[in-house]
């Protein structure tokens, strides 16, 4: 029988799975590639630069020389970076911010010269799915 | 009526809390042969309190509906623990990992309570060496299911938490994505101290709805079972049903408070770190002064204070003393179980006697 009470129940359900489905989103770990390679999207090349400082939503700063990747977590779909390009000395030549989304283990790359380069998303396809 | 005097007074209160009293002279003597500085005990209190007062918080309310300790609170522990392992495979990590963990882990519990409080119901009066035994059943099926069905029946993806067989969750559990995000939720350093303000917070909720709920109809009605359950249920308080609703509460808060206890040690030993979950609690509250049929807030407090002071100093002070460590922790062990063993004896002497003073006022002057 639908009455008042039975409805408050299944609402009081229904926001519960919304909730947990909420949470598993957003605090959702993910393993993430980090590529300083050149790479080529939709026919256009977006080259490598030597050196870059990538920060990810504020944590510890990962270093990448050109041809480097590097492996990091991320927790959640929605990201912020920080990328610093340097020069051979270490002085910081150029800075740019941005953020982007996680899109899926199989995109689970972040490609330092898709993202300087303007590309509509750095995550590229990862080179082992989990 | 008989006015009592300031010896009887002095008299009576040294007798209603004896285990305290008896517990503060030992750390009172412990503490300063220990050698620890006073940081660190302040610290490890700090730390030790926020860890274990969910728990210890969890075994009130039945005791207020006259169930006396809870043994069956590790029901509620391995709810907790089968949350926890869902999130870890799932990579939830963090503040809504324990949510979630919280949230996966409520219905299990409550259906556990559900189960215990009905089982009870049937062993009226002797509550607690019956939850005491179902908590040994209903850990048999849960090693069953950890043991089996995760990674059989239910899938595990993770590889760092099944067996190298292929099914079976291993024998710890790393939860450093999750460690301390309750605790340091708000982040709080008074000099050299860490203090979790989150799990304080949590806490201070939970005693703020303890002393709520006692004030509720349902909470009342609690109160006049654990006082007398033929008169309650006279009446027309439906006596079996009450008595359910507060073990499945107990079960579910203490499904919360293992978690919150797992978080903040950080690894979760997936077959044994519910054991001791129901003794340390109990052991804890009656050290902090309560008996089986009366315990408050400030009991769960001292208690925990008091019993983890003892963990603290106990070995330090016995190899100070004996030379050898193990004693101290010999010796805390004997004393700690001792006063359950000791409350629960004085309970049953206690409540023999006021049968017999009921009988002999019945009988009336010879």
């Amino acid at each position: 029988m639908f009455n008042r009470r039975n409805g408050f129940r299944v609402g009081l359900l229904v926001v519960l799975v919304l909730l947990g489905a909420y949470l598993f989103v957003s605090g959702k770990q993910h393993q993430m590639f980090v590529d300083n390679k050149e790479i080529a999207l939709d026919g256009k090349a977006y080259p490598a630069e030597a050196f870059v400082r990538v920060a990810f939503d504020g944590k510890e700063p990962l270093e990448l020389a050109s041809g480097d990747r590097d492996v990091t977590q991320v927790v959640g779909p929605a990201h912020t970076v920080k990328i610093e390009v340097l020069n051979e000395s270490g002085d910081v030549l150029k800075t740019l911010d941005g953020d982007f989304q996680w899109v899926s283990t199989p995109k689970g790359m972040f490609s330092v010269p898709a993202f300087l380069g303007g590309a509509p998303s750095p995550m590229v396809d990862s080179p082992r799915e989990e | 009526m008989k006015a009592y005097t300031t010896k009887e007074k002095i008299q009576h209160l040294l007798i209603s809390n004896a285990v305290p009293i008896i517990f503060i002279l030992m750390s009172a003597i412990a503490i300063p042969l220990s050698g620890f500085s006073p940081t660190y005990l302040v610290q490890e209190m700090l730390i030790r309190l926020a860890r274990n007062s969910f728990l210890v918080l969890s075994l009130i309310i039945p005791i207020l509906a006259g169930m006396g300790l809870n043994f069956g609170m590790v029901l509620g522990a391995m709810a907790g623990q089968v949350g926890l392992i869902l999130v870890s495979d799932w990579a939830v990590v963090g503040i809504r990992g324990l949510l979630l963990a919280a949230m996966i882990a409520t219905p299990i519990a409550i259906a556990l309570g559900y189960v215990c409080g009905a089982v009870l119901n049937r062993a009226k009066g002797r509550e607690m060496v019956t939850s005491y035994i179902l908590g040994f059943f209903v850990n048999g099926l849960y090693q069953l299911a950890v043991l089996y069905a995760f990674g059989k029946v239910i899938p595990i993806s993770n590889s760092e938490l099944v067996l190298s067989r292929g099914f079976g969750i291993r024998n710890a559990i790393n939860l450093a994505g999750m460690r301390h995000a309750l605790d340091y939720l708000v982040p709080l350093k008074i000099g050299n101290l860490n203090v979790p303000v989150g799990t304080y917070l949590t806490i201070g909720l939970f005693c703020l709805f303890i002393v709520w709920f006692r004030r509720t109809k349902l909470g009342q009605d609690m109160r006049a079972i654990g006082q007398d359950m033929h008169v309650a249920g006279a009446a027309g308080i439906p006596v079996e049903k009450t008595r359910i609703i507060a073990i499945i509460i107990s079960t579910v808060l203490a499904c919360y408070g293992q978690i919150i206890f797992l978080q903040n040690i950080g690894t979760l030993n997936t077959y044994n770190s519910h054991d001791q979950a129901g003794m340390f609690a109990i052991a804890a509250l009656l050290i902090g002064g309560a008996t089986v049929s009366k315990a408050t807030i400030p009991n769960v407090f001292l208690g925990v204070i008091l019993f983890h002071m003892m963990f603290v100093v106990s070995p330090m002070a016995g190899k100070q003393l004996m030379g050898q460590a193990q004693i101290g922790e010999y010796f805390r062990v004997f004393i700690s179980y001792g006063i359950i063993a000791i409350s629960l004896a004085l309970h049953a002497w206690k409540r023999q006697k006021d049968r017999e003073r009921a009988r002999r006022s019945l009988r009336g002057e010879a």
